[in-house]
């Protein structure tokens, strides 16, 4: 083997850490004064959670911090939500009797602070109703003078944040898979979904195209515990090849997008995992398990091998030399760019399973989009690296609700700048795909 | 190759693979697969009967290799496992499909007969179970199941009554299929398969809800404290049924009910009064059971209704009882905790002039003894479903009062509404307590000890689930 290849790491990467929020300013400091002598006198039951938005979360949390600390002086037992799915729950599930909802914002130079304070504790001859009790409940609104510094945080917060995550379509069932490519010609790339019960062709704004359902079909004799597929996309030839665990058959269908049909043109064992020009390289599943591999390759020439199972691949062609990245168990990973020799690799850890590379820019350069790498993280993290030279981390966010699964980049407005499209697993078990889109500079 | 352009795709693949550096991570966001499990299970190894397997150690074993038709992930919220569908036909009728190939080692394909079979043995003489309140709504009290199959793998079942706690009631893992075999014992159908060493269980490749993520569950049969021993030494990964406060991991859910039954033409009528006046049920728990334990005042555990600690009544005369016969108080020998506590209800009751001689049985003893109902007093120990309605069914029927079942579950089932219902099962419960010849004394959850590397999830009726479990970290 060449030496070179073996020589190749750059090393392990940590990702780092968030800074802490600085102090708030004074007025968001008087602010949370006046409003915790609000919360006490309208008689607020300790004890109390707080939970505070704006646009701007360094400010929301100085504030909460603030305001914590005046209401632990009044003996309030304040405790601060921070990305909580449901604080009305969280409340009762950790025996708050108060929950205090605010929003801060400014308004004709004013900062106020508005929202609610109610009582979250349930009579217990309520049974699973859950009702509320009659107090407290109180409005909460208070204003001061907004320094000139708030004012410049809450306004340019939003336009400071170089992304933004929009709904995109829902499912009924958790996505196995997603893919996305430009099926029809239109320049504009589809979103192909894969749940256990259908695999769904969604245009670049959501809508649906065409659907196959394969929910009678009879299941694999060794099903998989959690939906497990892959999706691989050929636009010149139309192409839609996916692998189905519950299934444990892959089948390649023709897209018509005339009549918006799926037609069947073959059935496989393996699944398919990547392509290679026109052709499709496909990979053997593990009987029942949610990973593929460890080897893979076109039909009838040599495969190749990662060595190790893998929990998905993902690829940007349009880059040169084309980027790939493999996703192991246990959230190690391997980044590869370039062609069989010189070129430069990268091993990862701390990735989500779901991971995926995004050409943000659209000049060939992409960014490494992933989820959280703990198990059923709460709440989850969405992380964007850039990969320009070492990946150093650009920029993250809480998803409000829900875990990221799948991550794949699509071109939906033709710009040749891709979204992250995010295959997002409801906590009903329903699926939802959503959009991160990159905003352009000002 | 004359520049980067020429580079095709496949061949940077190839170059990329020939690369591999892996860090092991500490967790990842998806299940691993592979690897032994290897168990400590503190208690005797159960027997092949669903019913007998209900203290929450032993139906935890039992489930890896006998599931029913569903379980439950929430009290709320099943999932069908040997089912595909539970579907509701009718106000009173629920249609039930069987999953298709599913194939029980030495039994051949699983079918509607073996479902109706294994039910139908909670009712049997021999096998007479309290868990037969489970499906005392069906009709028939799901005696004659016979004629509820529709084809091999299709069943309807039909309630007397109205009883919407029906589907949740089936996921209870008393009611689990296991298919009796020639020469004794019983072979079900679980994540898990035995092996023909008796101590391993392999991965069932082929169980609906897939395969589990581990490999292979290992088990080793060890007293409590070498189990611990044997955990400290990192030769097992998990203690079942026992655990140190340090590494303790207890379900929330605390739904092992113990009651203690008597007859009271044998222990006399002041009997509730004076075991009230001299039993304290936090002692108990404190110091008697303290595995994770709850004191238990009303009819139903903590878990399932809000508790009120029954006021003590003066213990009567001692003296009336000198000269009556000694009673004897059956207790489950599986369990050392009941050992403790029945010695301590014996001394207390002693000062009282009640002649109390402990004896200990196997628990199928135990139930032939109840259902018999050959016994003066008896620790009897149930695994209550997390629903407040078929809980209720289950202590009337622990109490003895079968009969009491037709008067008491249509009025109960009649109310549509769950937290309705719910209500009214408080409110029936606090009134039939008096009643029925059982004192409630304690809840226990399931309990265990592992090493911090396993991710061990726990089901709605508070068992762990050792098919989602795995390794995560180093």
């Amino acid at each position: 083997m060449r030496p070179l290849l073996l020589l190749l790491a750059v090393g392990t990467m940590t990702f780092p850490q968030l800074p802490t929020p600085p102090p708030p300013p004074p007025s968001a400091h008087r602010l949370a004064l006046e409003v915790a002598e609000r919360i006490v006198s309208q008689g607020a039951e300790a004890p109390v959670a707080i939970l505070v938005r704006s646009s701007s979360q360094a400010l929301s949390d100085g504030f909460a911090t603030v305001l914590a600390a005046a209401l632990a002086r009044a003996q309030m037992g304040p405790s601060v939500l921070n990305n909580v799915a449901d604080p009305i729950q969280w409340a009762r599930a950790n025996l708050v009797k108060s929950l205090v909802r605010l929003e801060l914002r400014v308004e004709n130079g004013q900062l106020i602070a508005r929202g609610d304070l109610f009582g979250t504790w349930v009579n217990f001859w309520s049974g699973k109703a859950v009702t509320r009790p009659p107090q407290p409940a109180a409005i909460i609104r208070a204003s001061v003078d907004a320094d000139p510094e708030v004012a410049a945080i809450l306004a340019s917060s939003s336009d400071r944040n170089p992304f933004r995550l929009t709904g995109f379509a829902s499912l009924p069932l958790r996505t196995a898979a997603l893919a996305a490519g430009d099926l029809d010609g239109d320049g504009r790339d589809e979103v192909v979904a894969l749940t256990d019960d259908e695999l769904v062709v969604f245009s670049w704004d959501g809508r649906v195209l065409a659907k196959r359902n394969h929910r009678k079909q009879p299941a694999s004799p060794t099903p998989c515990r959690e939906p497990v597929g892959s999706v691989v996309l050929v636009p010149k030839t139309r192409q839609v090849a996916y692998f189905s665990c519950r299934l444990g058959k892959a089948e390649v269908l023709e897209f018509e997008p005339s009549q918006g049909s799926l037609k069947l043109v073959e059935t496989a064992d393996a699944a398919p995992i990547a392509r290679s020009g026109e052709s499709l390289l496909w990979t053997k599943v593990l009987p029942g398990q949610n990973t593929f591999g460890p080897e893979f390759g076109a039909k009838g020439e040599p495969a190749v091998s990662l060595g190790q199972a893998f929990w998905t691949l993902s690829y940007l062609l349009s880059s040169t030399p084309p980027v790939y990245l493999a996703v192991f168990p246990g959230g190690t990973g391997t980044l590869a760019r370039g062609g069989p020799s010189g070129a430069d690799r990268w091993a990862l850890r701390e990735l989500g399973a779901g991971s995926g590379l995004v050409d943000f820019e659209g000049r060939g350069v992409p960014a490494l989009v992933t989820s959280s790498p703990r198990f059923h993280s709460e709440p989850e993290e969405v992380r964007v690296l850039q990969l320009t030279k070492a990946p150093t981390l650009k920029w993250t966010a809480v998803l409000p609700i829900g875990l990221i699964l799948q991550v794949t980049g699509a071109d939906l407005d033709g710009t040749r700048r891709q979204a992250a499209v995010l295959g997002v697993w409801m906590p009903d078990g329903s699926g939802e795909i959503q959009v991160l889109r990159s905003l352009p500079a000002e | 190759m004359k520049g980067p352009k020429q580079v095709g795709p496949f061949w940077a693949i190839a170059a990329f693979v020939h690369f591999l550096c892996v860090h092991p991570a500490d967790a990842a966001e998806r299940g691993n697969y592979g690897g032994t499990l290897r168990i400590a299970f503190t208690g005797p190894e159960a027997q092949a009967e669903p019913s007998l397997a209900d203290a929450p150690a032993d139906a935890a074993l039992f489930q890896t290799s006998f599931q029913g038709l569903c379980r439950l992930q929430s009290a709320d919220k099943l999932q069908p496992v040997l089912a595909t569908e539970m579907e509701q036909t009718g106000a009173r009728t629920w249609r039930i499909s069987l999953v298709e190939g599913a194939r029980i080692r030495s039994a051949g394909g699983l079918t509607a007969r073996h479902v109706a079979q294994s039910w139908a043995r909670l009712s049997q003489q021999g096998t007479l179970s309290p868990y037969r309140a489970l499906l005392y709504p069906l009709r028939g009290e799901g005696r004659q199941l016979e004629g509820a199959i529709l084809s091999s793998s299709m069943i309807e079942l039909s309630t007397a009554f109205a009883w919407p706690d029906l589907p949740a009631s089936l996921c209870h893992p008393a009611l689990a299929i296991a298919v009796p075999i020639a020469g004794g014992g019983a072979v079900g159908l679980g994540p898990f398969t035995a092996t023909s060493r008796g101590d391993v269980l392999e991965e069932n490749l082929s169980f609906p809800l897939g395969r589990p993520y581990l490999d292979r569950l290992k088990i080793v049969f060890a007293n409590g404290r070498r189990a611990l021993r044997l955990l400290s030494l990192a030769q097992v990964d998990l203690v079942l049924g026992e655990a140190e406060k340090t590494n303790l991991i207890r379900s929330p859910l605390e739904l092992y009910a113990t009651y203690l039954a008597f007859k009271a033409e044998r222990t006399g009528a002041d009997f509730r009064g004076d075991f009230e006046g001299a039993v304290d049920r936090a002692q108990l728990t404190q110091f008697f059971a303290p595995t994770a334990s709850v004191p238990m005042f009303n009819l139903l555990p903590p878990a399932l209704m809000p508790q009120s600690a029954t006021t003590a009544t003066r213990a009567s005369a001692a003296s009336k009882r000198r000269a009556a016969p000694p009673l004897t108080l059956l207790y489950d020998q599986a369990l050392p905790e009941q050992r403790l506590v029945a010695e301590r209800i014996q001394v207390r009751l002693h000062d009282l002039g009640y002649r109390i001689v402990l004896k200990p049985v196997s628990r199928s003893e135990l139930r032939k003894r109840w259902a018999l109902g050959q016994f003066d007093l008896m620790l009897h120990a149930v695994l209550m479903p997390p629903l407040p309605a078929p809980a209720l069914a289950l202590a009337i029927e622990l109490a003895g009062k079968h009969e009491l079942l037709a008067s008491e579950l249509p009025r109960i089932g009649a109310e549509a509404e769950a937290a309705v219902r719910e209500l009214k099962v408080r409110e029936r419960a606090l009134a039939l307590a008096a009643q029925l010849p059982l004192i409630p004394l304690y809840a226990q959850s399931a309990v265990l000890s592992a090493s911090p590397r396993w991710y061990l999830p726990f089901d709605g009726q508070g068992l762990p689930r050792f098919d989602d479990a795995y390794a995560v970290g180093e």
